[in-house]
């Protein structure tokens, strides 16, 4: 699975630390999503793409291989 | 894991102050090969308590014995530190920690009876005891040492 957080964050202008503050999870947990290495959960997700104003799919994608 | 099962954070500074003297005294006395200190002797009566060798089985006059109190001590802070390390939650106790909260015990499951199943192959006799005794303490002791690797040394080489 993909997913574009590094860019929303970029765009938003918030650091993983910030962002994790936000979704109430450690920022390791959002380092390890975002390097692909976890996949969270749906609350996770849709909490994720709410900070970005996104929809989920927007955000997370599922690749060929999942 | 069920967060209902963990401790509070609070608990993990006992958990450091139990396991680590408890660590290092235990490997000191045990490269020393001497573990008789502490010692103090226990009443015939307490036959009915303790399984001590032949104190419970061919003591019918009731004398008393001798039992040394290190190794136990030791063990048993080792053991109840180790448990706290293990089972205290994180000050952010979220999804991704449960994750690698699970994949250490499985580590820690599959490495240790690996380890055994080597040790049994290649270890005999007395010598063998000294495997029992390393093992009661490896399934914790991997648990704990993957769980934090994961969550304190590893990020500090990553690039992030």
């Amino acid at each position: 699975m993909k997913n574009s957080i590094r860019v929303e964050r970029a765009v938003l202008n918030i650091s993983q630390a910030e962002l994790a503050e936000k979704v109430e999870v450690s920022r390791q947990t959002i380092n390890a999503i975002e390097l692909g290495k976890y996949v969270p959960s749906t609350t996770l997700a849709l909490k994720i793409a709410r900070v970005f104003g996104k929809k989920v799919e927007d955000v997370f994608q599922l690749e060929d291989g999942d | 894991m069920s967060n209902k099962l963990l401790l509070h954070h609070r608990w993990k500074t006992l958990g450091w102050i139990l396991t680590l003297p408890a660590f290092v005294a235990g490997l000191y006395y045990w490269f020393k090969q001497d573990f008789e200190h502490l010692c103090v002797t226990i009443p015939g009566w307490m036959k009915h308590f303790l399984w001590i060798d032949d104190f419970v089985f061919s003591n019918p006059a009731n004398k008393p014995t001798t039992l040394c109190l290190l190794d136990e001590l030791i063990s048993i802070s080792l053991l109840a530190g180790l448990l706290l390390l293990a089972f205290t939650r994180e000050k952010v106790e979220d999804e991704w920690i449960q994750r690698v909260r699970l994949e250490s015990l499985q580590w820690a499951v599959i490495l240790n009876a690996l380890l055994l199943l080597v040790f049994i192959v290649f270890i005999h006799g007395s010598p063998f005891f000294t495997v029992m005794t390393f093992n009661m303490f490896t399934p914790l002791l991997i648990f704990v040492g993957r769980f934090y690797y994961i969550l304190r040394v590893k990020p500090l080489f990553s690039n992030n």
